[in-house]
């Protein structure tokens, strides 16, 4: 007895014993195929009368679904009267399902591509963790994702079933750069993704530098969360103006691209400004001190800290009339008219809402009420006309 | 009036609480004409590039919907070449949904969802929509080649 568990684990390393009462082997159990390659099949293997085989019950995992016909299972059973060790059973059997699978008319080519396609994952992701690069490599458990991330850019790829380009971008951190082209240009290998990624990462090092002062010492107002896809700021200067800027990722040092957006008097006299000072742009200085220079000031303004805490996702904060978006009329007058519907209750100024009532065609007057709906939540209302 | 009050609060709020991609000011010190920018929606053909609209503000608003037209061409199945926009909320009820609790941030913002997003079943091109439904391919290589074109005649 002994001697057939130490030929099951030297032969069959993947098949463990899992229980001896009854004698029951689990695993997998690999099969070569005509085609050179092999296929891995899940089985379970209960063995009541150890060592005989009389009597054995038998689980395939589904891979061969496909060949199980009624002249399989009587080959197996042919099989288990006629060898006495489960070692030599295990390799007739390897034998057995080897032949029914290279004559099978149903060519399984899904499972084989699937099998191909993760071997060739696992090929890659080994040539290319032989060598370190700082690169955090991950992947999901089907080996069909796989995540390259370098100090916090990420870059998503996904298998494809294309030969020529194998592997396509889903999710990327990297801003696109119109002169290099997509990423996933000419991505035939993860080696090469990683390399592309370690370049780019490389490249726009500086890029983000930049930006990341432009952060630090001016009030930016888009993006909200700075991204390193984000190659352009727009920062605060006065109420009525903001000025754009976008770094060229191929020339960081050089002038960015700088558009002014405001009322048109402060956009003009900011671009003559700007205009005059573009010779003194200093490719060897600083970022910050280049754009004070350009715009003649010391001092960028800073974020005022807002006192009280509103929140700003409602159109209008609940108190306000919803038209005309303020708390007093003219006249002095309150939010008299609030909506019924009990998740609304948005209030209005009963001229407000009288207003928009009648600017509505179709709306009825019956009495001195005309009624509608509620320009919020679309719920019936009606207003008082004096 | 009210007008001017409301508009007033409304640019008090979009300093405040700026949105991401748009940017809006009066062209002058009155409020009948205001420029905005928007910046085309990561994911779309347009990603990066800057579109500036312009808004006009009629008398009656809020109880009218503010006329909004692209300044910079765009290759849009909703934008027509003179930059008209075919969206719902900017024309008035029955035919339209404009009502006077909305905003022109949440104009700008819907107006910025359009170019990721665009409505084929509501085209003003019809073409554009076709080639959106069917070619998608070549409906977002040529938006991307017309950008491209627009921004060489810009510098």
């Amino acid at each position: 007895m002994m001697s057939d568990y130490k030929f099951m684990i030297q032969l069959y390393p993947e098949m463990i014993l899992v229980s001896k009462k009854p004698v029951t082997w689990k695993g997998f159990l690999e099969i070569p195929c005509n085609s050179g390659r092999s296929i891995r099949i899940r089985l379970k293997l209960i063995v009541h009368n150890y060592p005989s085989l009389s009597g054995a019950e038998m689980y395939f995992g589904k891979e061969i679904a496909f060949i199980r016909r009624k002249e399989f299972s009587d080959k197996v059973k042919d099989l288990m009267c006629s060898v006495t060790k489960v070692s030599t059973f295990l390799k007739q059997l390897q034998l057995l399902i080897g032949n029914f699978i290279n004559s099978s008319y149903i060519e399984n080519y899904e499972y084989d591509v699937l099998a191909d396609q993760a071997m060739e994952t696992l090929m890659e992701l080994k040539n290319v963790l032989k060598i370190p690069s700082g690169i955090k490599i991950s992947s999901d458990s089907s080996l069909n994702t796989i995540e390259l991330s370098l100090n916090n850019v990420t870059v998503r790829l996904q298998r494809t079933s294309h030969r020529t380009c194998p592997w396509t971008v889903v999710y990327s951190d990297l801003p696109e750069i119109s002169t290099l082209g997509p990423f996933e240009r000419n991505i035939s290998t993860l080696d090469i993704a990683r390399n592309k990624l370690k370049l780019q990462v490389e490249m726009l090092k500086k890029v983000w530098s930049n930006l990341k002062q432009i952060d630090e010492n001016c009030w930016v107002i888009d993006p909200l969360q700075p991204k390193p896809c984000h190659l352009y700021r727009r920062i605060y200067l006065t109420p009525s103006l903001s000025m754009f800027i976008k770094i060229d990722p191929l020339n960081h040092m050089d002038l960015p691209e700088i558009k002014f957006m405001g009322s048109d008097i402060e956009v003009e006299s900011k671009t003559d400004l700007v205009s005059k000072n573009l010779n003194k742009w200093d490719p060897s200085c600083d970022i910050i001190n280049n754009l004070m220079t350009l715009l003649d000031i010391d001092a960028f303004p800073k974020r005022e800290i807002k006192k009280e805490e509103i929140d700003y996702n409602v159109i209008v904060t609940d108190e306000e009339c919803c038209i005309c978006f303020s708390l007093k009329l003219d006249n002095e007058t309150l939010p008299d008219k609030i909506c019924n519907n009990e998740k609304c209750r948005r209030h209005f100024h009963t001229s407000c809402l009288l207003q928009w009532l009648q600017t509505i065609a179709g709306n009825h007057v019956i009495f001195h009420q005309i009624h509608g709906s509620c320009p919020n939540c679309k719920e019936s209302i009606s207003c008082r006309i004096d | 009036m009210q007008r001017s009050i409301r508009l007033k609060r409304e640019f008090e709020r979009l300093n405040q609480n700026p949105v991401e991609g748009i940017s809006c000011y009066p062209k002058s010190d009155n409020f009948e004409n205001l420029v905005a920018t928007i910046i085309g929606p990561n994911g779309s053909p347009y990603s990066g590039y800057l579109f500036q609209l312009s808004i006009d503000i009629s008398e009656q608003y809020p109880f009218e919907p503010p006329r909004i037209t692209f300044q910079t061409p765009i290759y849009h199945p909703n934008i027509d070449d003179k930059g008209r926009i075919c969206m719902d909320l900017l024309n008035m009820p029955p035919k339209g949904s404009w009502k006077p609790t909305i905003g022109i941030k949440n104009l700008l913002d819907a107006v910025q969802c359009l170019l990721g997003n665009p409505n084929p079943d509501d085209p003003l091109m019809a073409d554009i929509a076709q080639e959106y439904k069917f070619n998608r391919q070549q409906f977002e290589k040529k938006a991307k080649q017309f950008m491209e074109q627009g921004k060489n005649k810009l510098s």
